[in-house]
């Protein structure tokens, strides 16, 4: 229910607000959560919890919650297993339970099997049985999750990086202090703070109904710096409802910001991002995270209505909601004397035990007592009564004997309905832990803090054990000083004084966890996975003794939450099983996420188009006028095959090459990487790292060469062009130039540095159409008049620079197609002026463009190999029947050369490559497909597989193992067929020449 | 995402901006055609996959494309120190 | 068919990088806090130099009329060329059109160790200006624009996964370059950015 207004509370009660949860309509107001909003409706049951499908309602108020959650809105805005403590209610919200505590549930059927079902129980039973596989969806089935979602994400997501001298974390007392400190001291050091929440102030809420000093302190603080971000956004940036959930290496902090709204839902235009991943590289952190309340351990302590304290405190002041009219406050620290008296300051009835023995009774006590306020003293819950939710707890009396509790005499038994527990506070060390740090256990707070020193970095406030809020305010101040030293500003602390009004929640008892206790039922301490106390004894009878093994074998700490209420509890029980210390059993590891990241923050803009960039030629455009279908190599878009009205690929490709073949063709070769090599020591250059002669190649002159890398594998191929003696310009595949230009650029930096070579890319610089077929040189002397093209004056493997339209032209006579071919290569700009001209002007001779398909068929046709298809990384020249280009006689040993001698790459029973010829010459081979021998064994596979239009037959090549000595023979391809099934196809091993072997055609027509 | 300084362009760039090129101090064998196959394949294969600090080649592809030297902790990822190429050529040198 | 008189070789010769993405003032993107335009016209010439930098910036100024900067990543403005320092021994020479003649006859004239490429075709520039530039471009850049990038000073990073090269001319102005073959790509990141900035 909804208490009378009051000026602590962060809602807006003049912004009512409409929301559905599980198809029932409530209101609430702006700056609600979805769960104040149906604690303030009294709609206590949130979830059924994850293996048992028991009804669960709130524990907390944040971040640390680990039983409400909820799914939000439906399709294309489905999000799963969000927690309802931290969704901002807009108008219109729509969600609904994770798993619904209002319907039938399978699991709470069969409740009765409950005590049989530990942990490992699934285990246990199913992979013993080797049925897993059959009853693993069913049985997730079950579980207390959302479903995950089944349509594509319509919302976008931004990732922004950030740059700051700065990053402060956590908006509360501390970090606002903290953050003020270093702008108040220095000039130009930019400034991130980051909080969760949508208002800065953190637990500091909480005390504005007792102390005024804690609201003016507030006001004045925020307004300071609102002010800052107002008045000079570049030094400060203000993150609001943005989680820090990772923190990695080098001070790079990860941040999600979700800003769903009722307008980001709905408007369209321009899109709104619906969440932004911050990435902040920050030379200092600050770490003003706080503290997360832990619970109380007992019978039943997971039914509704029962919260943390801090939690109730929440609800109260933040939005003015209470879910209870009686309440106990149970604990072991200062802090529930706190939440005692403002529930009794808003005349909400309620009683305290605190499981410690009064001895030096704190002033609070006192007042509480002169207020009629029921204080009981070394008492402690062992059991809440109830079906569902709390009706009366019972209570023994307790002391500490020792180091163990006792729980002794008789019970008594408290009516209520609503319990509010507190076991001490769990300093949130989580991002701390990301990038390496330890923490320890410091045994006066009863809390794993942050280890002290560490470079860049200072933690305030909770986080680092301090426990009232003036003294977190006066710490962060100091901490922010040391942050301003190591940046090298110099400035002066100043402390604050603040209000006497002073508690401190470390203040605590050791934690409790008698035996009598542990040994019952139902005692919960993860309640997201229903992990028990005695799910932790089993673990540890059956031999676990790591809190990381006790932690996997009984899925305690895992879930949406991970255990941030539960864990530490957990421990405690651990450590009083095994009889060992706190510090003993240590956490477990804290990795990113802290929190849930959609997948879709993740990926930010980079989906669709944006995925990978998508390079186009110059020549684009004109392929898309032609219709032409497209293929990504590398990140290059290419024209696969330019089909007509009608086409199928293949009849495409078959005319495309029949022209090429007979006529013309044209394509475009902009895509092919290219090196700019110059230098005196070029020449040498192009010898150590390809396998073939250069030394004599003159200028005017081009020459193919095989790369490979010091294992002797083929890695790139293509043909280098002589500009002069000094100057190369090398081409690699479209796909290799990257790797090829850093490869290289690594043999001269590193090895070579004597060498006097400049390698540039100049891939981007020029366009390149080839015109390729019987008719080409025809069309050249049409294009280009200062060029003699005559057959014995521009030799095949040459080159000439001329003007092509008007544009100067290197002009390459080189073939991927075994046909008369010319490459013009323009500067980019030209481009697609150059092709459009060549296609106008080749019209007469039916000139026909192609794609990477036709080029495929046609290189195949000549056995010419492509990198990365017919070798795959593992190939040597000799492998792919290339030793004629192997230079024998180079004098230094280019790269992988030596490896050719090694034993293992002369073996005889090495995969080759070799031609393939079905003897139905219809049926073309599946590329990929196993090669068998007559027993049935692989020994090989088909690495390029066309049907042959000029041929009119199947071509195939593979790599099959000594391959090259079983020329003529018949061996078995074996391919499975959509209704046939498996069929063995017989195929004879060939030469993977299969046309124009004596190489007439390559001087074309005349 | 690491935060690598480039002893070049003399400032801390974003990992992106580079790229691994395995450990340092490999050299080239000055005479591949007089050395066993062994000295060869431990040239070509062998790499020592060091657990502590831990000098590497990296460079900086997106940047000025120069090959550097790292040293880095392969347990926690910092950077102890960088050298441009040719600044030593062994881990013990000074 | 004559090359000289057919209507086809009336349509433009030369496209400039952006070409396909730009509106007809020139602009990817036009808004009040931030605009992007394309400026067309400069020539590139790559000069890479020996590892001896004063021979270098003597050769250079000699030879070329260029000073090149005192500093690694810094740039310099000559008459009609501005020098970007991109690596140790990578000088990038960006000129108008009608420099670039001028700068190609004394190719011959450079040192043995001294080379030269031309990359005019290479790249496109983007001008960018307005007060939230580096807003748009902090979306997909990694580079601390507003800490590091002063005026006068050229780095080569990364924008999305595309190579980039960004100098600060003024306070106010920033230039970016952009491999042609990105020119989609990039294009597409600023104008979507730019919807949400």
């Amino acid at each position: 229910m909804r208490l009378a207004q009051h000026p602590s509370h962060q809602v807006d009660y003049s912004k009512s607000l409409n929301f559905i949860f599980n198809n029932k309509r409530y209101k609430g107001y702006e700056g609600d959560t979805l769960a104040s909003a149906l604690l303030a409706n009294d709609a206590l049951l949130f979830s059924r919890s994850f293996k048992y499908g028991r009804k669960r309602g709130l524990m907390a108020a944040g971040v640390e919650e680990p039983n409400a959650l909820v799914s939000l809105e439906i399709g294309g805005r489905y999000t799963p297993n969000l927690k309802a403590t931290e969704i901002m209610l807009y108008d219109g919200l729509s969600a609904v339970s994770a798993s619904n505590p209002n319907a039938f549930d399978m699991r709470a059927f069969i409740k009765p099997l409950h005590r049989f079902m530990p942990a490992g129980f699934y285990y246990k039973t199913f992979i013993k049985q080797k049925v897993w596989a059959k009853v693993e969806d069913r049985i997730r089935a079950f579980s207390g999750f959302s479903k995950a979602p089944t349509e594509e994400d319509v919302d976008v997501y931004d990732h922004i990086f950030h740059h700051a001298e700065v990053v402060v974390i956590g908006g509360g007392a501390a970090g606002i202090s903290a953050a003020l400190e270093v702008l108040n001291n220095s000039q130009k050091e930019r400034v991130i703070l980051v909080d969760e929440r949508s208002q800065l102030g953190g637990e500091l809420f909480n005390e504005f109904t007792s102390d005024e000093a804690a609201m003016k302190w507030h006001k004045d603080s925020v307004n300071r710096l609102l002010s800052f971000a107002n008045e000079d956004s570049e030094r400060f940036t203000l993150l609001t409802k943005s989680t820090a959930y990772a923190w990695h290496d080098q001070n790079f902090i990860e941040v999600l910001e979700t800003i769903t709204t009722a307008e980001s839902l709905t408007s369209s235009e321009p899109q709104k991002a619906r969440k932004i991943v911050h990435r902040i590289r920050a030379k200092e952190v600050i770490l003003a995270t706080g503290a997360h309340e832990r619970p109380m351990i007992f019978e039943a302590n997971d039914l509704t209505n029962i919260m943390l304290s801090q939690s109730v405190r929440r609800y109260l002041h933040e939005y003015g909601v209470i879910s209870g009219k009686k309440v106990v406050v149970y604990g072991n620290n200062d802090s529930i004397y706190s939440t005692a008296r403002d529930l009794h300051v808003n005349d909400i009835e309620c009683v305290v035990v605190d499981v410690r023995s009064s001895e030096d009774p704190i002033e609070i006590v006192a007042e509480l007592k002169d207020s009629d306020v029921k204080v009981l003293q070394g008492y402690s819950i062992v059991k809440v009564l109830g079906t569902h939710q709390v009706k009366a707890v019972e209570i023994k009396q307790t002391k500490l004997q020792g180091n163990s509790w006792q729980v002794f005499g008789d019970t008594q038994t408290l009516s209520c309905d609503l319990v509010a527990t507190s076991g001490g506070f769990n300093p949130v060390v989580h991002l701390d832990c990301h990038n390496g740090a330890k923490t320890y256990f410091d045994e006066v707070s009863q809390s794993f803090l942050p280890q002290q020193e560490r470079d860049n970095r200072e933690v305030c406030g909770a986080v680092a054990g301090v426990g009232a809020w003036q003294d977190a305010i006066n710490d962060a101040k100091n901490k922010a000083q040391f942050t301003l030293n190591a940046l090298g500003v110099l400035s002066e602390l100043t402390q604050e004084i603040l209000s006497e009004n002073y508690s401190n929640y470390f203040n605590v008892s050791q934690f409790f966890t008698p035996k009598e206790i542990l040994n019952k039922p139902k005692v919960f301490l993860d309640l997201q996975n229903d992990v028990t106390t005695l799910d932790v004894a089993l673990s540890i009878r059956e031999g676990y003794r790591s809190i990381e093994h006790i932690k996997r074998y009984t899925a305690m700490g895992f879930g949406t939450d991970q255990g941030k209420t539960g864990n530490i509890n957990g421990i405690a029980v651990a450590a009083e099983l095994l009889g060992i210390t706190m510090s003993e059993v240590g956490t477990t590891t804290f990795r990113p996420a802290y929190t849930g990241v959609d997948f879709g923050a993740m990926a930010g803009r980079e989906v669709g188009d944006f995925f990978d960039p998508q390079r186009y030629t110059t020549i684009h455009d004109s392929h898309v006028a032609s219709g032409a279908e497209f293929e990504v190599v590398g990140q290059w878009y290419r024209p696969w095959y330019y089909p007509k009205t009608g086409e199928n690929i293949h009849q495409a490709v078959h005319r495309e090459c029949l022209a090429t073949r007979t006529s013309l063709g044209m394509m475009d070769a902009s895509t092919l990487g290219k090196i700019d090599v110059q230098g005196s020591d070029a020449r040498e250059f192009l010898s150590r790292i390809y396998t073939n002669a250069w030394m004599k190649l003159a200028p005017g002159s081009c020459r193919y060469g095989l790369m490979c890398n010091e294992k002797g594998m083929i890695i790139d191929d293509g043909v280098s062009t002589c500009i002069n003696d000094n100057h190369f310009i090398m081409t690699t595949t479209t796909g290799g130039a990257a790797s090829v230009y850093s490869a290289l650029e690594m043999w001269l930096q590193t090895e070579w540095s004597d060498l006097d070579v400049h390698l540039n890319s100049v891939t981007d610089q020029y366009s390149t159409v080839a015109v390729v077929g019987p008719n080409a040189r025809k069309l050249m002397k049409l294009l280009c008049q200062d060029v003699d093209f005559e057959r014995e004056n521009f030799k095949f493997m040459q080159w000439r620079q001329g003007t092509v339209c008007g544009v100067d032209a290197r002009i390459m006579r080189i073939s991927f197609s075994g046909e008369l071919a010319y490459e013009i290569n323009v500067e980019a700009n030209y481009g697609r002026y150059i092709w459009d001209q060549v296609a106008i002007a080749g019209e007469k001779w039916n000139i026909t463009p192609y794609g990477t398909e036709s080029m495929h068929v046609l290189r195949a046709e000549k056995g010419y190999i492509i990198v990365g298809q017919d070798t795959d990384g593992s190939m040597t020249p000799m492998d792919v029947n290339m030793s004629w280009i192997l230079a024998k006689d180079k004098p230094f040993s280019y790269v992988g050369r030596r490896s050719f001698s090694i034993s293992a790459l002369c073996a005889e029973d090495r995969l080759q490559l070799v031609g393939l010829l079905t003897k139905d010459s219809s049926t073309v081979l599946p590329e990929g497909a196993h090669i068998i021998d007559n027993k049935g064994k692989s020994i090989g596979y088909v690495t390029s597989s066309y049907f042959s239009p000029i041929l009119e037959k199947s071509i195939a090549m593979a790599q099959i193992k000594g391959g090259l000595a079983k020329m003529g023979e018949t061996v078995l391809v074996k391919i499975v067929q959509k209704k046939q099934g498996l069929k063995e196809i017989p195929c004879e091993i060939s030469s993977s020449v299969f046309y124009d072997s004596e190489g007439e055609k390559v001087d074309g027509n005349e | 995402m690491l935060l690598i300084h480039c002893p070049y362009c003399k400032e801390s760039r974003d990992q992106s901006e580079f790229s691994p090129a395995g450990e340092a101090f490999i050299a080239r064998p000055e005479s591949p055609e007089g050395i066993s196959d062994e000295e060869w394949a431990d040239y070509v294969f062998y790499r020592t996959n060091h657990k502590g600090n831990h000098w590497e080649q990296w460079v900086h592809t997106n940047g000025c494309r120069k090959y550097f030297l790292v040293e880095r902790s392969t347990i926690s990822h910092q950077i102890l120190q960088v050298a441009p190429f040719g600044a030593r050529n062994s881990e013990t040198e000074l | 068919m004559g090359m000289n008189n057919s209507k086809e070789n009336l349509m433009l010769k030369f496209a400039s990088t952006f070409q396909p993405l730009i509106d007809q003032e020139g602009y990817l993107v036009n808004q009040n806090d931030v605009s992007c335009r394309e400026v067309v016209g400069n020539a590139l010439a790559i000069l890479r130099t020996s590892k001896d930098h004063e021979k270098s910036k003597k050769d250079a100024k000699e030879i070329l009329d260029v000073d090149l900067p005192e500093e690694l990543s810094m740039t310099t403005n000559n008459v009609g060329v501005q020098c970007l320092w991109i690596s140790p021994d990578e000088f990038w020479l960006l000129h108008s059109q009608q420099k670039k003649a001028e700068i190609w006859n004394k190719i011959e004239s450079l040192p043995i160790e001294m080379s030269m490429v031309d990359n005019s075709g290479a790249y496109g520039v983007l001008e960018f200006i307005g007060e939230k530039v580096n807003k748009l471009l902090s979306r997909w850049m990694s580079y601390d624009l507003s800490g590091s990038l002063n005026s006068g000073k050229v780095v080569s990073t990364t924008l999305g996964q595309a190579p980039v090269i960004v100098f600060r001319t003024s306070e106010g102005k920033l230039m970016i370059m952009v491999r042609h073959s990105f020119s989609h790509y990039v294009a597409g990141l600023l104008k979507d950015s730019a919807k949400r900035i």
